[in-house]
């Protein structure tokens, strides 16, 4: 790459263009986190799923993420969805994205075992509109590159999506997509075809071509159209047949992104947005570097998974931060064995006495938060007994996309024992080397 | 750049696209089985809980005319009449409780009929109290009340029938009877209720009200029958033997240990769950048919485990209060081989249908 090269890319990422596209994401993206701020409400998840359990599973480095009080829990709620409000009608951009990413985050970081993949998304986008917030300059345009970095984000999702889904049980077995269409044969006029093989197959593969197409599809303006119907009717058809909450709108809204960047103009007679402050160039394009930088990292996590020998599908290790949306149906069962040692005493412990049936269900397949759960059971019964000298085995079993289940967990591991870390788990067992049906 | 030229090719190639895929969705043939889901819910409405429930309200009221006769003329033969009662009350109220489902966990009727184990304590507190009135009855919590603590009046399994009697006949006699009558009233109030309540709530296919639909239901179903494995390998085994905690084997921890029916009640869980997975024509109604269609294999393999668990259950040696520590490592085997049937539900049977599926509405993608 010559210096002409870099003077052209530099002139390209200079160039101005209109603002309103960013403008309308930024209400989509506003009015949804306001939504889903009070629909969790709404729905009691704030007492079920913050509140109610005595032992939240904590994120790597964030142990110190506590649980709120039910009054600093439910402010945490009102202050997120005063400031999406905020944020979607252009007050204060920058401070009220910084505070719906502080406590967007924040609850995110409550427990692990709610991890999902939209809400990291929704973090991202919020800390990219931080460094960039999106509101046009004096001209009433953005740079290029603020577009584009914007426009990467979202693109990411349906990227990583889509070369998640290019592996056997995907695209040979159509699982986990068989065993879900099939859930739905009851439905009328298109029930009978939900349980055909021929469709699980069908859907699979053109769900790849969706994710890994749909970008290019929605840049290029000849099947701009044609590409975004495709995004409403993929996103409305999951939406409608599976429970994925809040995930559909946000990529409805944020593909049209995607657009030319003045495809609003159409419909807003004048635009009332009010310009950006002003601020010094050098500092905005340390800001800008920053958000490019935050896009590297999210580029680069999902490709650690391949650090680690053997299925992430079954492992999971460096599984979470990847956009692997939908790939895994995944059912496990765990039973932990307790042993003092100063004793000699032994006796099994049902998860469920201190868990919710959620964080039970999402435990039993994550090696990482079963081993985690040992680390504090340990410490638990060494509080409550002292002089005991505690080791916790687990019997769990798991079985995904319709294998029948096996071991997930070394049954003589003294998991805790085991330390946290982001390095390879010997005491998770291979997965199994059988076919999904 | 002729722009409208490749639009019109966009087009028409998307047309053709979707006429293609149109006439394969038409003319593909269709090679699943048909869903069979709503035919499953409905056998097991209709020709198990429906049945088994009316058979539960029919002897709850036989226990109520009995318990009647005995306070009216205590002796061995009216004792032993009340006691065979409650005994054959016990076989379909425990194959209830091994689909868990509706208004049984809904709305409580399993802890207001069958809190244990029983707490003599709070029964004697009851007869104590001199509580004679439904309406006085109704202010007492569930560990005074229901077929535990009807078996503590009319069982003793170390002093005998002589001492049942002797308690009924003494001074404290007339109370302690007028409180018997009265729960035994109230067990077969109880399940009238219940069986007025799944025939005025629940629809034969358990869509509507209860569950949004077919595939609802079915996850409730599954749900419920490993609740109910949970209930015998975990409540009436592993904890009586000590596996759940650190204090050892404990006999005050055993069902019915008063009138020694605690392995005919697991094994009544059992045929309970037998008789849901199998259907009423052994095998073509059942849960079976929709795991078959999936995978033969587990369908299989939960045949067999589940005759394992009869058989290693039925292995025990009676009593099981006596048991649990002079023959442990059969009640093991048995809490085992049931533990391993219940894994095999949770994880392959669910992961088969999609019953647990890793979607829910907070866990979204």
């Amino acid at each position: 790459m010559g210096p002409g090269c870099c003077e052209r890319a530099r002139a390209w990422s200079r160039q101005r263009v209109d603002a309103s596209s960013l403008v309308i994401l930024r209400v989509f993206v506003g009015l949804l986190v306001c939504v889903s701020a009070l629909r969790f409400v709404a729905r009691g998840w704030v007492d079920e799923l913050l509140l109610a359990p005595s032992f939240h599973f904590h994120y790597w480095g964030f142990a110190w993420v506590q649980a709120p009080t039910p009054t600093l829990a439910y402010g945490l709620f009102a202050v997120l969805a005063a400031a999406s409000l905020a944020f979607a009608a252009g007050l204060r951009p920058r401070l009220s994205a910084l505070t719906c990413l502080l406590a967007f985050t924040y609850i995110e970081l409550i427990d692990l075992s709610y991890y999902l993949n939209h809400y990291y998304f929704i973090s991202c986008l919020l800390a990219t509109f931080v460094l960039l917030p999106p509101v046009p300059d004096e001209d009433a345009r953005v740079s290029q590159i603020q577009l584009t970095l914007v426009r990467v984000q979202v693109g990411l999702v349906y990227l990583y999506a889509g070369i998640a889904k290019i592996g056997a049980d995907w695209l040979v077995y159509a699982q986990p997509l068989k065993t879900w269409l099939a859930r739905r044969a009851d439905l009328p006029l298109v029930g009978a075809w939900l349980d055909e093989a021929w469709l699980a197959h069908l859907a699979s593969w053109s769900g790849l071509g969706f994710d890994l197409l749909v970008v290019p599809a929605l840049l290029w303006r000849p099947t701009r159209a044609y590409a975004y119907v495709a995004v409403v009717g993929f996103h409305v058809i999951t939406g409608l047949l599976f429970p994925i909450g809040m995930f559909p709108w946000f990529m409805i809204g944020c593909a049209t992104i995607m657009f030319a960047p003045d495809w609003p103009r159409r419909f807003m007679a004048r635009d009332r947005t009010p310009a950006s402050t002003p601020i010094d160039p050098r500092l905005k394009q340390a800001l800008t570097w920053a958000a490019g930088a935050l896009l590297l990292v999210q580029i680069a996590l999902p490709w650690r998974s391949l650090l680690y020998p053997g299925s992430s599908l079954w492992h999971e290790q460096g599984f979470r931060f990847g956009y692997r949306v939908m790939l895994i149906e995944k059912v496990g069962f765990a039973e932990f064995r307790v042993h003092d040692r100063a004793t000699g005493r032994r006796w099994k412990l049902d998860p469920h006495a201190e868990l919710s049936p959620l964080q039970v269900k999402m435990m039993s397949t994550q090696p990482d938060l079963i081993a985690q759960y040992a680390r504090h059971l340990a410490a638990r019964l060494e509080r409550e007994m002292p002089g005991s000298a505690i080791e916790i085995r687990a019997d769990v079993f798991v079985a995904f996309n319709g294998r029948p289940h096996h071991r997930l967990i070394d049954p003589n591991t003294d998991l805790a024992a085991t330390r946290e870390g982001l390095a390879a788990k010997p005491w998770i067992l291979p997965a199994p080397t059988t076919h999904p049906p | 750049m002729n722009y409208p030229t490749r639009r019109g090719a966009v087009v028409a190639g998307l047309l053709a696209l979707g006429s293609v895929a149109l006439g394969v969705l038409v003319a593909c043939p269709t090679d699943q089985e048909p869903d069979r889901r709503a035919e499953v819910i409905t056998s097991l409405i209709e020709d198990q809980l429906v049945p088994t429930l009316a058979d539960a309200r029919q002897r709850g009221a036989a226990l109520d005319g009995a318990a009647t006769e005995l306070c009216a003329a205590p002796d061995a033969a009216s004792l032993t009449a009340a006691q065979d009662a409650w005994w054959q009350l016990r076989a379909p109220w425990k194959q209830l409780l091994a689909v868990p489902l509706g208004p049984i966990v809904d709305d409580g009727f399993d802890t207001a009929i069958d809190f244990w184990p029983v707490r003599p304590a709070s029964v004697d507190g009851g007869v104590a109290a001199g509580v004679t009135s439904q309406a006085e009855l109704d202010l007492l919590g569930v560990a005074s009340k229901g077929m535990p603590a009807i078996e503590y009046l009319l069982f003793d399994p170390l002093a005998g029938d002589e001492a049942v009697l002797a308690a009924l006949t003494s001074d404290q006699g007339p109370a302690r009877c007028a409180y018997l009558e009265l729960l035994a009233s109230d067990v077969a109030l109880r399940l009238a209720e219940l069986d007025d309540a799944w025939r005025s709530q629940y629809t034969t296919t358990l869509v509507g009200d209860a569950y949004p639909d077919v595939a609802s239901a079915i996850d409730a179903i599954v749900n419920a029958l490993i609740s109910g494995l949970h209930d015998i390998d975990d409540m009436k085994l592993a904890k009586p033997l000590g596996l759940t905690s650190a204090s050892g084997a404990d006999p005050e921890l055993v069902e019915s240990r008063l009138s020694d029916r605690s392995l005919s009640d697991a094994l009544d869980g059992l045929a309970g769950f037998e008789a849901a997975y199998l259907g009423a024509d052994d095998g073509a109604s059942g849960l079976t048919i929709l795991v078959a269609q999936r995978s033969p294999d587990v369908d299989a393999k939960i045949r067999e485990e589940l005759e394992q668990a009869k058989l290693a259950l039925a292995a025990v040696p009676e009593p099981l209060r006596l048991s649990i520590s002079s023959d442990a490592a059969a009640v093991e085997q048995a809490q085992v081989a049931v533990e391993r049937l219940r894994i095999s539900m949770t994880a392959d049977v669910a992961s088969l249908l999609g019953v647990t599926v890793s979607l829910s509405d907070n866990d979204g993608d």
